[in-house]
């Protein structure tokens, strides 16, 4: 570094330096309790792609994930969610909170605090703005519960929302289901990836199963509120 | 405090501390529906990080891609199966939180 700020911790772990920018909170948080899709549009669309934690909220068999971002040139404008029931059971809703974080040019609007730029004047790190913290990264099987223990009711992030397909002869002609995997709750400390059938892409005459995996990385999330 | 850095906002609320981890935003890159590839991120070197893929303008036939790291090597696949599914373009994020 030929000149600037860094800032390390007591750890020498790197806290704030000229080259990283933050997500930070958006001000967009909220809760939803659906079957299937739910959208939700940026207050201010933007060319840098956002980031949406989730907190599954009840229903051990209850299922939700974010499914994408939509984009339309030049910016990200809308997050979409999932949310449903575990296959097999139903079609029931999946209560869940989320929050989003974005890289953002503004300013908060404190008086006083800690602000540092960018060579380019893009804001690096501004205590007026919440950015989210990792906690934890780990790997989680689906159908297997995850506990964090040390982390009590977190948002998440995880990917990939798996996929899978099913065809079932069912005597004769049957349906071909669209699987995919989302999180749920299991308690204040534990989550579990659980399949849930999201569409019916055909039918078909033969039994068959594929899938892309059984196993997703989770990140365990304080939102920083 | 011996050093570092302490920072308060305007009620006295501690917002960084001398011990505290800040998560850092390391690497966006936006992959088309094609098939896997990797990504050698030399900021990764020493630190632990957090990957994932957020698919863009998806359906429910479209799939999302898998990340994995080796090293200071980001890696994400694809998925396909027959005419039913196929690889949606994704966001790759990488952030480091150490």
């Amino acid at each position: 570094m030929g000149y600037g700020l860094k800032i390390r911790n007591v750890n020498s772990e790197l806290q704030i330096d000229d080259k990283y920018v933050n997500y930070v909170f958006n001000g967009q948080a909220g809760s939803f309790d659906v079957f299937g899709i739910s959208t939700v549009a940026l207050t201010t669309p933007s060319k840098y792609p956002p980031i949406a934690l989730i907190q599954p909220t009840g229903g051990n068999d209850r299922v939700c994930g974010v499914f994408d971002y939509t984009y339309s040139s030049p910016n990200y404008t809308h997050i979409r969610f999932f949310s449903s029931q575990k296959f097999n059971l139903g079609s029931g809703t999946c209560p869940f909170n989320y929050r989003i974080y974005t890289v953002t040019d503004e300013m908060s609007t404190d008086a006083y605090g800690l602000r540092v730029k960018k060579a380019d004047g893009r804001v690096v790190y501004d205590s007026g703005k919440n950015p989210f913290k990792i906690l934890e990264v780990g790997i989680a099987t689906v159908g297997v519960t995850y506990t964090h223990a040390s982390h009590t009711s977190p948002y998440y992030i995880f990917s990939p929302w798996l996929s899978g397909i099913v065809g079932i002869r069912a005597g004769g002609q049957g349906p071909v289901y669209r699987l995919i995997v989302g999180l749920s709750k299991q308690s204040s400390t534990s989550v579990q990836p659980q399949s849930t059938a999201a569409a019916v892409l055909g039918v078909t005459n033969l039994d068959f199963s594929d899938f892309q995996g059984t196993t997703i990385t989770l990140l365990v999330c304080d939102p920083n509120e | 405090m011996s050093y570092g850095l302490r920072v308060r906002d305007k009620k006295g609320k501690i917002i960084i501390d001398t011990s505290d981890r800040i998560t850092r935003h390391a690497y966006t890159s936006v992959q088309t529906a094609s098939s896997g590839n990797s990504g050698a991120l030399s900021q990764l070197k020493g630190v632990l990080s957090g990957n994932f893929a957020v698919p863009v303008n998806a359906d429910l036939t479209k799939t999302a891609h898998g990340v994995s790291r080796s090293g200071t090597t980001i890696t994400w696949t694809s998925y396909t199966y027959g005419i039913h599914l196929s690889p949606a373009t994704c966001v790759i994020f990488s952030f480091i939180y150490t």
